[in-house]
């Protein structure tokens, strides 16, 4: 199914709605931070300190106890929605799912007058749709990620991250989206993101065939990304050993994810 | 090394394509995988991958080749040592001795011989033949296995003897012109006086332990109710021997008589006794207990109620006649003197109006003889026909004719003996069913009453024109041909043994093949015999000649290329179970 089929922009239309009763409605350009500034919304109080805006000292409070105390209020802006998504050769069959989930994501932060933007990652970093606001971007949105294909040889996690940072300068939400079996491994480019202030969200796509060893016997496998080859002999016990180490290293994400306050996600596709 | 059918050797060149459809065949599946640097964690820890998973297809690929060459070696059908392309003719002896043992020896020699066979592995040819009383081939020269083994699945051992002329046919096998026989000759080794044969292999197979045996037997009507029973017994016991006998029925089981005889070691012994109350039919002689061949601890015997010849004597002078046929009926019950209704007639001088007689001293005339003239000379008599039944027993040379008449026999007799003038001196005639013996000369000349050949003839002549042999014998050595006594047509012949009867070709004579209770019906008269094994060489006969090894032993068990085709399924076998979990684990 297309990205910009009406079938699905209906399906995300009616994700939104689900969204938006999720968060009970606060998504309509008032995305809540835990900063405070000069918005319309009280927060809190605090002491007055010098510097401050004395505008915002309470009187009536002042004339009750004498205690100069300042107003908080919560500050309103526009978030920027990062999309990093996983476009080496890996990702195969997994990639349109992969897609599917960006353009959710990235319709209902369009929808909420967030910003978007989209980047893919292989051995080095592309931008697929770059910042895009407002509803009446979506259709642009999805287009150019429905033309987001796999690209690159071995997927360099860390340096797709240090080029986004480079090329980011506002903090955002970043949402990655990946089977994460990255050779040199997750931790440095989350490590990276989350050193940036960036709320980080690992979205994992996984087929079946990257879960279990269906195959027996005598094969030579060839790495679908750097083309490297071996010949091996798959036989129950490789077989286990195999799902025991794709086991390991997902979990090692989801405590990594964890340690660092991440969210994480596994998301299962069924080829 | 020698190769039967080297030409096969060339199929060694298919294993240059073998090799390239082996590693076609071995190269392993391709498989993109996304997580390829975990794999290569999972090998590195897998040690033994390094030298052995290299090889392995090499050593995989030795063992097909191997299997491979082991099957054209086999189809080129190998032999180890000096190479003998002789036939093969293996013969079993099947006779009555090779019954006995705890494991019948028939049993060990087709072992034996089934393992020669499958030796050859289509590297010679072989036939198969069996020997008793005769040699009988089964299978003819084949250098295939199977038609070998299914024919001696069929080799049985019987109740006959072992004949020593049915060796000669094998030897002269084995000597005749351009012969390229090697004869090997699976026996038990008993086989009595008879003699090995030059040219022939004996391979002597199970073990001969203590056997006694009845070699002889004889039940006989004396007179009255008493029956005369005689047997003799033999042993191969080192050891003097007490044997316990019965004398019983065998559909009764009725014992009529229980008796012992000591036997000296290695010695034989016989005793008669006087039985009395036994019905006519069969009767069988027993050894009470067990011993290596059973086939010859029963003899069958049959008891016939003696039925004589009723003879009415016609003569001016019927004394010596009458002591003669007297004599007979004491001796052999094979006459009876009657006055009226008699069944043969002894005449002097006369022709009786009887079907059957003798006459003496012919005169006057008579349908039997005509131109009676003057007395002949004296003198030996011209034999007309040497081997005729009337003078068998006889010595014409001492007999002189005495009173003998110049005569002529009628047209159809047949002239036994005759004057050198021509005139017949002892004849047959048959005239309208009626049959005489003519005895041209006077008995009471020359004293010819008092001579030993005046019974002599009375008998032959009697027993030639009744067909009426005195006795039949109560009990035949398997292997005999019994001729049946008296005229007339023989009805039903019938053998019993063991609860099993089976119907024989109604003719005469009977040819005596396996042990058992005869019946025979013939001119309405019925006869009973038994058939026994009663040959001394089968039951206590030992060895002569030499211990029966062979000089070069044949293959047996398994052939080289048998085990080669053997080794080469296996290792394919083997490889192929290797090759699938290999390729799918």
């Amino acid at each position: 199914m297309s990205l910009t089929d009406p079938a699905f922009i209906k399906q995300l239309d009616a994700l939104n709605l689900l969204a938006r009763r999720v968060l009970k409605g606060s998504l309509q350009a008032d995305r809540r931070t835990e900063r405070r500034g000069t918005g319309i919304t009280f927060a809190d109080y605090a002491q007055y300190q010098f510097g401050d805006d004395y505008r915002a000292i309470d009187w009536k409070i002042y004339a009750r106890t004498e205690e100069l105390l300042i107003k908080l209020f919560e500050v309103e802006e526009d978030t920027t929605v990062y999309l990093l998504l996983d476009c080496s050769r890996s990702m195969g069959g997994k990639l349109d799912y992969a897609k599917r989930l960006a353009a959710a994501l990235g319709y209902i932060g369009l929808n909420g007058l967030d910003r978007v933007v989209v980047h893919g990652m292989a051995d080095q970093l592309t931008t697929i749709v770059d910042s895009v606001r407002g509803r009446g971007q979506a259709f642009r949105f999805l287009r150019s990620l429905e033309e987001a294909d796999v690209y690159g040889e071995d997927t360099d996690f860390s340096a797709c991250v240090r080029s986004f940072e480079a090329r980011t300068r506002k903090r955002g939400v970043v949402l990655v989206v990946s089977d994460f079996f990255f050779r040199e491994g997750y931790e440095e480019g989350l490590k990276l993101l989350q050193w940036r202030g960036h709320d980080v969200f690992c979205l994992q796509t996984m087929a079946q065939d990257d879960l279990k060893c269906p195959w027996l016997g005598d094969l030579e496998i060839e790495c679908v990304e750097s083309g490297q080859k071996e010949r091996i002999t798959v036989r129950e016990r490789e077989a286990k050993r195999y799902e025991e180490a794709v086991e390991r290293w997902n979990e090692g994400l989801r405590t990594e994810c964890a340690k660092r306050g991440d969210g994480e996600y596994d998301i299962g596709c069924s080829f | 090394m020698n190769w039967g059918a080297p030409a096969f050797l060339w199929s060694t060149l298919v294993l240059v394509p073998l090799v390239a459809v082996y590693f076609i065949r071995t190269r392993p599946r391709r498989q993109v995988v996304t997580v390829f640097f975990l794999w290569e964690k999972i090998l590195d820890q897998k040690t033994s991958r390094s030298l052995f998973q290299r090889l392995r297809n090499l050593l995989s690929l030795l063992l097909v080749a191997l299997a491979f060459l082991g099957a054209i070696f086999a189809l080129a059908r190998p032999t180890v040592g000096e190479k003998d392309d002789r036939d093969l003719l293996i013969v079993i002896d099947r006779s009555a001795s090779m019954n006995g043992g705890k494991t019948s020896r028939i049993e060990l020699a087709k072992k034996k011989a089934e393992s020669w066979i499958s030796g050859l592995g289509g590297t010679r040819r072989a036939a198969l033949a069996t020997i008793d009383t005769e040699l009988r081939y089964l299978e003819h020269l084949t250098d295939q296995g199977k038609p070998l083994k299914e024919a001696l699945k069929r080799v049985e051992g019987s109740d006959l003897p072992l004949r020593s002329d049915a060796l000669e046919e094998l030897s002269l096998l084995a000597s005749g012109e351009g012969a390229n026989v090697r004869i090997l000759w699976l026996t038990d080794g008993k086989h009595g006086e008879v003699e090995l044969p030059e040219g022939i292999e004996r391979v002597l197979v199970g073990e001969v332990t203590d056997n006694f045996a009845i070699t002889a037997a004889d039940l006989r009507w004396q007179s009255g109710d008493e029956v005369r029973l005689f047997v003799s017994l033999a042993s191969t016991s080192e050891e003097e021997k007490e044997v316990d006998l019965e004398l019983v029925h065998p559909e009764t089981s009725e014992v009529a008589r229980y008796f012992t005889m000591k036997l000296p070691p290695g010695g034989q012994v016989s005793e008669s006794m006087v039985v009395e109350g036994l019905r006519p039919g069969g009767w069988e002689v027993r050894i009470v207990g067990e011993d290596d061949l059973m086939a010859d601890n029963v003899v069958p015997l049959g008891l016939t109620i003696p039925r004589a010849t009723r003879v009415e004597v016609v003569s001016e002078t019927p004394f010596f006649f009458e002591r003669v046929l007297e004599a007979f009926a004491r001796a052999d019950s094979l006459f009876e003197m009657v006055e009226d209704g008699p069944e043969m007639v002894l005449a002097q001088g006369v022709v009786p109006d009887a079907e059957v007689s003798i006459i003496f001293t012919p005169s006057g005339e008579s349908e039997y003889w005509t131109q009676v003239g003057d007395e002949l000379s004296v003198g030996s008599p011209e034999v007309k026909i040497e081997d005729h039944v009337l003078v068998e027993r006889l010595d014409p040379g001492l007999l002189s004719f005495a009173g003998a008449r110049k005569l002529e026999a009628p047209r159809g007799a047949v002239v036994v003996l005759a004057h050198p003038d021509g005139s017949p001196l002892l004849y047959t005639v048959q005239k309208d069913g009626r049959r005489a013996v003519v005895v041209n000369l006077d008995p009471a000349k020359d004293d010819f009453f008092l001579s030993p050949w005046f019974p002599v003839m009375i008998h032959d002549a009697s027993v030639f024109l009744t067909g009426r042999e005195n006795r039949l014998r109560s009990v035949f050595a398997t292997g005999e041909v019994v001729g049946l006594p008296g005229r007339g047509e023989v009805g039903r012949v019938r053998r019993q043994y063991g609860g099993v009867g089976e119907d024989l070709s109604g003719e005469s004579p009977v040819l005596v093949k396996n042990v058992g209770h005869y019946e025979v019906e013939k001119g309405g008269e019925v006869s009973y015999f038994g058939g026994g094994l009663l040959s001394p060489g089968e039951s206590v006969g030992g060895l002569k000649g030499d211990e029966g090894g062979l000089e070069i032993e044949p293959a047996k068990g398994w052939s080289l290329a048998g085990w080669l085709l053997f080794m080469a399924v296996l290792v394919v076998v083997v490889e192929e179970g290797l090759y699938q979990r290999r390729k799918v684990g």
